[in-house]
């Protein structure tokens, strides 16, 4: 039988995470269990049996190509779409069975889920309802989310971005211990992308959940503390983002008149390398003050050499190389387009 | 950036007690669904329509008895007293207390429209998402809707048919066709337009959640409302097993629960308001099934 947090594995697991000071109480330290989660569509698995938590206190990044699941994932976990197989608890139990579930999730799911011809203060106002949340909170929420001008306006009008705003300003409304954000800043301009980037950020440092999907390692690396990279509906990395990280190589990149003494030399100690133009070599697998030492043992001159980290984007691609649902054209020769 | 999401000092500590109260009921849901209804103009405009569409039917009715009574009087060679007479006036007068609720015939098809969209448009702007994070338990979300529109549908209709009556009472009056509300059969009618309408709510948001499609559930419940009776009557003629259906269609069950007399062989008011209800009630249970069983 699969439970909540009862003080277990789970508690053990936070503690190596360095966080032992918790506003919340104990039995809800893990605020999302995903346990074996499985949707099929017909013939088609769009979530394969995956199994994953998502703790308290840090941004979870949720990262994974467009189609692989992350989605239909998020919309299980709020009961929206039934799995096939598995369970997926919130706070302890399934989402329907909360007594008040604004209250333990702020979701966004689709900022485009909201009647056109209301106005955002009624949309707010209906959800606050539901819940018998204060009237005095729909005011607050919105001008957290600086949409208090617009508040009497319809829907139908708002740009993306002023949509995701009220939908983010939905998500508060219950003042939530967990959150979901699927791809929230999708269409935003940079400032929003700033805007929900800190605001994912300033949730966690408040020992809140915050669960949020991407399809850009870029978005990730600047947001999340935590990695679950999904591919074609299996879990391909479950890891804090420094050991992803870590997981791409490092290269260096060197300049130099003489690149065929160094090529002997780099081959002759067995170190990968690769000739990007002529008079420049990428050396992947050495330090760069080794590779110096080669080039002077061979009696070349070495003019420029640079290290260069790698970044999580590249350490994404080659975690999901194999699992990329849908490549674009020129890759998979195909003429037709990506999707 | 402010999100800070709580004040400080005692406020705070009364305002977290409150929140603490917080959480999903049913009536809440029904509190919900009632902003949803009233924030939205088009629920205005099909509202104000149909209220205004109930009593200008009645008005013509009126215009209609009235013109047939003084025509009869004018030109019958009956004598005056006769028998004949009265027996005309005694009809003419039971057709005036069909008045009230005559307009039903009208305002269904406005109703079934709103009732559909109400659960029809949240799947065509995606709302339903929204609707069912809210309320999770989707029994509670589509019997909260039901609620709202249908007792809606109750107000109007009912309201409709009481102003048509006050209406034409002063018209009736010349031809000594007036009468008081608490006549024979006349409350229960007024009510029943009401009911009526509540029901055909309840069948149009049933179809509507069905369908999970605003323009395919007002097809569909209008072709139940309109076509299906044409197209029974049309087969009756082959056999009389298809006249005998007809008369449990929704739009003939309505007119027999707001009749103030039934003919021998036609369902009486019960029946007919029986009848209208297994409708409602099979159209309600189907979409609470599927919509529980479907993902959103």
């Amino acid at each position: 039988m699969f439970t909540g947090c009862g003080g277990g594995e789970c508690c053990v697991r936070l503690r190596t995470h360095g966080l032992n000071v918790h506003p919340f109480p104990k039995e809800s330290w893990t605020m999302i269990e995903a346990h074996g989660l499985t949707k099929r569509y017909g013939k088609r698995t769009a979530v394969d049996g995956i199994t994953f938590t998502v703790q308290p206190g840090q941004v979870t990044g949720f990262l994974g190509p467009n189609g692989a699941g992350k989605s239909t994932t998020m919309r299980m976990i709020l009961g929206l779409d039934r799995p096939t197989a598995g369970q997926v608890l919130v706070n302890g139990r399934p989402y329907d069975q909360h007594r008040a579930p604004l209250r333990e999730v702020g979701a966004l799911l689709d900022a485009k889920a909201v009647h056109p011809a209301r106005s955002a203060a009624k949309h707010l106002s209906v959800l606050a309802a539901t819940h018998g949340i204060r009237r005095s909170r729909v005011q607050e929420v919105m001008a957290m989310t600086g949409i208090t001008e617009v508040a009497r306006k319809r829907v139908k009008g708002f740009s993306l971005g002023m949509g995701q705003r009220l939908s983010i300003a939905a998500a508060l409304l219950g003042d939530p211990k967990t959150f979901i954000f699927d791809e929230p800043v999708n269409g935003l301009d940079p400032e929003g992308v700033q805007w929900v980037r800190n605001l994912a950020r300033h949730l966690a440092s408040e020992g809140r959940a915050v669960f949020l999907s991407s399809h850009l390692m870029s978005e990730m690396s600047q947001t999340a503390d935590h990695l679950i990279v999904i591919g074609r509906g299996r879990i391909i990395a479950d890891a804090p983002v420094s050991e992803i990280l870590a997981q791409g190589q490092d290269r260096t990149l060197l300049r130099s008149d003489r690149t065929d003494l160094i090529q002997a030399g780099l081959a002759a100690e067995g170190i990968a390398f690769r000739e990007v133009e002529p008079g420049q070599l990428e050396v992947t697998g050495a330090e760069p003050r080794r590779i110096a030492w080669i080039a002077r043992e061979q009696d070349a001159l070495i003019h420029e050499l640079v290290p260069v980290r790698a970044t999580l984007e590249e350490a994404y691609m080659e975690l999901t190389r194999d699992d990329v649902e849908y490549r674009s054209a020129v890759l998979a020769g195909a003429g037709e387009g990506t999707r | 950036m402010s999100t800070t999401t709580a004040p400080t000092g005692r406020r705070a500590a009364a305002a977290n007690r409150r929140d603490q109260e917080t959480g999903l009921t049913f009536l809440r849901a029904v509190h919900a669904e009632w902003i949803k209804l009233t924030s939205l103009r088009s629920s205005y405009v099909i509202l104000s329509i149909t209220l205004l569409g109930m009593i200008g039917v009645g008005l013509l009715s009126t215009l209609a008895v009235v013109d047939m009574a003084s025509g009869f009087a004018a030109h019958s060679g009956a004598v005056e007293g006769g028998a004949e007479q009265q027996g005309m006036v005694a009809e003419f007068g039971m057709m005036a207390r069909d008045i009230p609720a005559s307009g039903i015939a009208i305002a269904q098809f406005l109703i079934a429209s709103l009732a559909v969209m109400q659960v029809g448009s949240e799947y065509g702007t995606r709302m339903i998402t929204t609707t069912l994070t809210a309320v999770p338990r989707r029994g509670t979300a589509i019997l909260a809707k039901t609620l709202v529109i249908a007792g809606t549908s109750f107000v109007v209709g009912t309201v409709a048919a009481l102003i048509s009556y006050v209406v034409a009472q002063p018209m009736l009056e010349p031809q000594g066709l007036n009468y008081e509300v608490t006549a024979d059969g006349v409350i229960p009618s007024i009510l029943n337009a009401g009911t009526y309408l509540a029901l055909v709510a309840i069948l149009g948001l049933g179809i509507g959640a069905l369908l999970r499609n605003s323009a395919g559930g007002i097809m569909a419940t209008l072709g139940l409302l309109i076509v299906a009776p044409i197209v029974l009557a049309i087969l009756s003629g082959q056999n009389e097993l298809f006249m005998d259906i007809s008369r449990y269609l929704p739009s003939s069950a309505g007119t027999q629960m707001v009749a103030i007399r039934t003919q021998p062989e036609a369902l009486t008011q019960t029946e007919g308001g029986l009848a209208m209800l297994a409708w409602a009630a099979a159209a309600l249970a189907g979409a609470i099934v599927t919509v529980k069983r479907r993902d959103a």
